[in-house]
């Protein structure tokens, strides 16, 4: 197992995660409540601990039960392998989101790991304080708030897998890591970094990885979306709104 | 790894395969063509188009083309695997 690295992560590094607990900046609110001074004290001293973890680390589920995670930088996957190696990837967190589906007690299914390296934070300290009445409501609920996003971006995964054509599925996707991306401030020129090879958007999008690279020129083709190595760029959203809500065909043609 | 690049014919249409896509060897590359195949087939069905006149000419870096993968050859691979249902 990769050895883990102690580095302490500061500010702006942790401006997603602080954002999306309630810390309030930049014009930004990322549709949390604003916390308290005493929230935020709590808050910053938890995302000043985060670690370092290399790419393909997989955290021990039940040790994310204990101590529930945030992505502080980088790209963490909830997956599910196969018997014949196949692998679906079935949430990806990005900076900001808590590391979800990992509350006591419930059924375990499928692997955590970094696609990226990547920085999280153990927030075990605000849960607890949130037990003993230290934690104030407001941040236990953007903390359920975050919860419930997570089960939310299941069910799109589910209707994404299950029901949309390959530039649907391509265009949802990118569409939703947009919108992550733009609520907290980290898009860039109109897009945001991307970590993810072919083979492993594939393993996103339950697709073969020639079948991902025509789907991307298809969607370049029509400028709903503009795939770059190591960067997606969205000239319009609304546009890609339409693909992913399956209004425009293939060739651009309306649907309905 | 070697990038090679997946050209869509579909009919007189040729679609040139302007990023293409990295695998271990010319058979890995053949391989990725089929599992693509399979994945469109029934997409080109939803949109009444016919598979049966589409391939992938795969090229390498050069141009150079390597092998034609018809998509017929999906069919072609499940005779012989069919089972009679009782």
């Amino acid at each position: 197992m990769p050895t883990i690295s102690m580095k302490p992560v500061f500010a702006p590094r942790t401006r997603a995660a602080l954002l999306r607990l309630g810390v309030h900046g930049h014009g930004l609110d990322s549709g949390s409540t604003a916390l308290s001074d005493d929230d935020i004290a709590i808050v910053r001293t938890s995302t000043s601990r985060a670690l370092a973890y290399p790419p393909g680390y997989e955290f021990d589920v039940h040790d994310l039960m204990r101590e529930p995670r945030l992505v502080v930088t980088g790209w963490v996957a909830l997956s599910r392998g196969l018997s014949d190696g196949r692998r679906q990837i079935v949430d990806i967190f990005l900076p900001g989101d808590l590391i979800a589906g990992c509350t006591p007690d419930a059924p375990v299914s499928g692997s955590y790991h970094c696609l990226t390296e990547a920085r999280c934070c153990d927030i075990g300290d605000i849960t607890r304080h949130a037990d003993s009445g230290r934690a104030s409501a407001t941040l236990v609920a953007n903390l359920h708030t975050m919860e419930r996003e997570f089960q939310a971006r299941l069910i799109e995964c589910v209707v994404r897998l299950g029901r949309m054509l390959s530039h649907e599925r391509l265009a949802h996707l990118a569409l939703d890591l947009y919108r992550r991306h733009e609520r907290v401030g980290m898009l860039i020129d109109r897009g945001f970094a991307m970590p993810l090879t072919q083979e492993t958007v594939g393993d996103v999008l339950g697709m073969s990885t020639v079948h991902v690279s025509r789907t991307m020129q298809l969607l370049r083709k029509v400028n709903a979306l503009v795939t770059m190595p190591g960067h997606w760029q969205v000239p319009d959203a609304g546009l890609l709104a339409e693909y992913a809500a399956g209004k425009l065909g293939r060739q651009g043609g309306r649907e309905y | 790894m070697t990038r090679y690049f997946f050209n869509f014919q579909q009919g007189d249409a040729c679609t040139v395969d302007a990023d293409g896509s990295e695998f271990s060897s010319v058979e890995e590359a053949y391989l990725g063509a089929f599992r693509a195949a399979q994945d469109m087939w029934h997409e080109l069905l939803i949109e009444r188009e016919d598979p049966m006149l589409c391939a992938f000419e795969v090229t390498n870096g050069a141009g150079d083309s390597l092998f034609v993968l018809n998509f017929g050859e999906v069919l072609e691979a499940c005779r012989g695997h069919s089972r009679r249902r009782p």
